[in-house]
């Protein structure tokens, strides 16, 4: 019964693809990652083979997850060619973030990679920064990477590429618990299972994790990490109705509570608390088939994010620090894909609805987006496909945005592929630079006001009464923001000599305009200065990055990335170029004239980036091993000769290697035991890599119950 | 008032070819945004007590990270000052005009985006590598300034890292002053 259950499973994706691959030269056999992984959805939003889709992509399978130990989104995310966790310092396009483990793709920071959980936005951004750690990996099928500017596909945030998490359920029925133990006290504990008959399935997944955080400075009196405890559950239903219907109704729920405490202005630790978040999804997809020919997909989401961080004074007991994160999102949107002839056309649409809540905003705040995308996808030859996109999306709060794409794909024979494509992303400006109504009273009485908060009537009428001293000509520059816009262009030659090895090239770079930074408007009477936002910086990111794959010996895999990357404020560069900016080289030192060579492009950004990965996967005996090495050079953290950019040794922060190894035993069926060792080399930075501890193990053990067939 | 000191200004002998010597002094000033300004007089090469505020002793005062000179609203001297994009040394004359006064206690000569930037991430502030103030002193003389280093420190000139909080802020100064015409 299962088996047949299955069949028609398997029945039901080909006939998705059963257009498209009956123009395939033929069917390649791939993959590294196994058969099951050989489908991207992300680069089209129709299921297309990783072989032949027309832009950079990445697909992390479960084994590569499994074999690498890891635990949460960013440990993985991490080992992949040209993306790298942030932490730390600053936010927006020139900074990394402050606010948990962001992804840094194509130099572009982590408030400009989109992410999905299978197929829809995840929300909870803060200071810009989805904090990667939020996302259990035990539930994960596969990760789709597609670098690049989607935004013709996905809208606002798809400018340096699109990650999208897909979690579906294994196929049968089964039951799988497993526990974690390791360094600072690390545990994790999961209970997944799945459960079908032929018209319905149901997936479960259920995850506590916890640490005792870590120390990487003994001089400063807080903890590099606090200590911290959440809970994941994800609750996925499938109901087939008939061979051509199909719902989907995915739930998933995430608590956790981290302590904070720190030392203000003291060297003990005065204040204390804890940041709380909690976030949810609810997301039904309705899948329909009307014909061979059209397919119809359905969604709804609702989904929720709360994050509240409460400080109080430890020896006065009194409130220190209270803030409040609530976002809300809705949305429903269509897609149907039809084909005609050559032609596989994908139509869309969708209405969303986003409410934001927070302590430094006057009220409530809604936004109403509408949008609307085409995309067609033209099989000219055999080998030879193009595809041409358009999205359009209107929002309430902000300009509207079209968004165009271009892309080919042309295979020269069953060795050479040739992938290139040119296309538009935006941002749009987030809720912050929109809606931020703040004044520091703790400092000298600063204040900042989003575009949408931002009068210059109300300036004038402070200024009657006295508040304000002095309004700035730019206070009549800010106007209506716009969204922040790229031009992304890629070209790729993908080499396969024979099954299992696969080599890539690809040159990017994207040209970013309209970027929205803060700038004075006014005086208060006290002499301290009011921000608003504005579009202003331009700036660039251009690369090169090769991967290679290699599966030998049968029973071993290498796989190599590396990227070399370039990036620039243009106004700097310009700047730079015609001669008007200065450094000094070391601190005290008298200005000299910096050069281009002096300059080393946006902060947080490493020229040379570099990974290689070994994995031996011993079936007859069931031991697998992997060994892992991430290499980046240094990277410009701070600038402290206000001429904005990194030029001297005490602005950069070290380049560091770090090596994990995992060996890993399977036990009969059931049983799997890990054990692994990160950061072998020991190699920290307590400042600028505080996501990133020192040598640390773990031990993983876990059971998988395989039911029988009913 | 503008007028009169411009027209003063242009009856000033000028160019004479008598170098000024460079120096470099530590001016440890109030690290805070209230209180007293501390006061530095080119003449005298270094501090002038605030005994002798209503003087033309002291050309500039600075407070944490505010400069003020003594002119209009800060003094009764003559002093006023223009920031240029060009290093110390590329600055070999002192322009005849272009001087701006504190005008009001809001609208001060020196604009803060004129010569440092602000670092949110750090808390701290870097004078802009390749700015030079270019002063007119309170008795008309000339005199330009490089500031080095702008460091948190406590009350004896000795710098504090955080959590320690400053209560001085520790500026290198280099400068010169031409008490014969406007050539350095």
């Amino acid at each position: 019964m299962m088996q047949r259950t299955r069949e028609r499973y398997v029945f039901f994706l080909l006939a998705c693809l059963v257009s498209h691959i009956s123009f395939a030269q033929k069917p390649k056999s791939d993959t590294l990652d196994g058969r099951s992984d050989d489908v991207v959805i992300t680069a089209t939003r129709t299921e297309r083979k990783l072989s032949n889709i027309a832009v950079p992509a990445i697909v992390v399978g479960q084994k590569q997850i499994l074999q690498s130990g890891s635990l949460r989104l960013n440990d993985i995310l991490q080992e992949q060619t040209g993306l790298f966790v942030t932490s730390g310092t600053g936010s927006g396009a020139v900074g990394g973030g402050v606010f948990g483990n962001g992804i840094q793709l194509q130099g572009l920071s982590a408030d400009y990679t989109m992410i999905l959980l299978d197929g829809e936005p995840l929300i909870g951004r803060q200071g810009g920064v989805m904090d990667l750690s939020r996302f259990a990996v035990g539930n994960i099928r596969k990760i789709e990477i597609i670098k690049g500017p989607a935004s013709s596909l996905y809208g606002s945030e798809a400018m340096g590429g699109v990650i999208n998490i897909i979690t579906e359920p294994i196929s049968g029925t089964q039951t799988q618990i497993g526990a974690r133990y390791g360094s600072f006290a690390t545990q994790d504990y999961h209970v997944s299972g799945s459960s079908a008959n032929e018209k319905n399935q149901l997936y479960y997944f259920f995850n506590r994790n916890s640490s005792a955080g870590y120390e990487l400075d003994p001089n400063t009196p807080e903890r590099t990490l606090d200590p911290f405890f959440n809970y994941t559950a994800q609750l996925k239903y499938t109901h087939k109705f008939n061979r051509n219907t199909k719902l989907t109704w995915n739930n998933r729920y995430f608590y956790g509570k981290q302590e904070s405490f720190y030392a203000i202005n003291s060297r003990e630790i005065n204040v204390g608390g804890h940041g709380t978040t909690n976030d949810f999804t609810i997301n039904p997809v309705l899948h329909h088939q009307f014909s061979d020919r059209i397919k119809n997909r359905l969604s709804l989401v609702a989904s929720g994010f709360h994050f509240v961080q409460d400080l109080d004074s430890l020896n006065s007991k009194a409130n220190y620090y209270y803030d409040s994160f609530r976002q809300n999102f809705w949305r429903a949107e269509n897609q149907t894909d039809i084909q005609l002839g050559n032609h596989m056309l994908t139509v869309g649409g969708g209405y969303t609805l986003q409410s934001v809540l927070t302590t430094r905003y006057r009220e409530q705040k809604f936004q109403h987006i509408w949008h609307a995308f085409v995309q067609d996808e033209w099989k000219v030859k055999d080998n030879l496909s193009l595809i041409a996109g358009l999205r359009y999306d209107n929002n309430t709060d902000f300009a509207s945005r079209l968004s165009p794409k271009f892309a080919l794909h042309w295979q020269l024979n069953d060795q050479w592929t040739i992938n290139s494509s040119i296309g538009a992303g935006f941002k749009a400006p987030d809720f912050r630079q929109l809606y931020l109504s703040f004044v520091n009273n703790a400092a000298d009485g600063y204040s900042i006001f989003g575009a949408s908060e931002f009068s210059v009537a109300e300036l004038q009428r402070q200024q009657s009464i006295g508040l304000i001293a002095q309004i700035l000509p730019a206070a009549f520059a800010i106007q209506e923001l716009q969204p922040e816009i790229s031009q992304g262009f890629n070209f790729a030659v993908q080499f396969r000599p024979k099954p299992g090895w696969k080599a890539e090239v690809n040159v990017f770079r994207n040209d970013i305009n309209n970027l929205i930074n803060f700038i004075p408007v006014a005086t208060n009477n006290n002499g301290s200065s009011v921000f608003s936002y504005i579009n202003v910086n331009r700036a660039f990111t251009q690369g090169i990055e090769g991967s290679l794959d290699i599966k030998f010996a049968k029973y071993w895999n290498l796989s190599a990335g590396y990227q070399f990357l370039q990036t620039a404020d243009k106004q700097i560069l310009g700047a730079v170029k015609a001669g008007e900016v200065f450094g000094r080289d070391r601190e005290g030192a008298p200005a000299r004239l910096m050069r281009r060579s002096d300059y080393s492009g946006l902060l947080n950004r490493s020229a040379h980036m570099a990974n290689a990965r070994l994995f031996w996967d011993h079936t007859p005996s069931g031991w697998m091993a992997s060994l892992r090495a991430i290499y980046r050079s240094r990277w410009g953290v701070i600038d402290r000769d206000g001429n904005g950019f990194a030029n001297r040794p005490d602005e950069f922060a070290e380049g560091m290697i770090h090596v994990n190894l995992t060996l890993t035993k399977r036990v009969k069926e059931n049983w799997m035991i890990q054990f692994g060792i990160n950061n072998l080399l020991n190699q920290t930075n307590a400042m600028f890599m505080p996501n990133m501890p020192g040598t640390n193990w773990f031990t993983t053990v876990t059971y998988t119950f395989k039911h029988k067939n009913k | 008032m503008m007028a009169v000191v411009i027209g003063f200004t242009s009856c000033q002998k000028d160019d004479q070819p008598t170098p000024a010597p460079v120096a470099s002094n530590d001016f440890l000033v109030n690290g805070s945004a209230v209180g007293a300004f501390d006061l530095f007089g080119f003449e005298v090469g270094g501090r002038v007590p605030n005994t002798d505020s209503v003087t033309n002793r002291w050309d500039f005062g600075m407070r944490f990270e505010r400069i003020i000179v003594n002119s209009g609203a800060s003094g009764r001297g003559n002093a006023g000052v223009q920031v240029v994009n060009q290093p110390f040394d590329a600055v070999t004359v002192a322009p005849e005009t272009g001087y701006a006064f504190d005008t009001s206690a809001t609208q001060l000569a020196v604009k803060p985006e004129q010569w440092y930037v602000y670092n949110a991430t750090t808390r701290s502030f870097s004078p802009i590598a390749g700015r030079t103030f270019i002063f007119r002193t309170a008795n008309n003389k000339f005199a330009k300034m490089e500031i080095l280093t702008a460091l948190p420190a406590d009350d004896n000139g000795n710098l504090v890292t955080p959590p320690t909080r400053p209560t001085r802020i520790k500026y290198q100064l280099r400068f010169a002053f031409q008490s014969n015409g406007r050539n350095f």
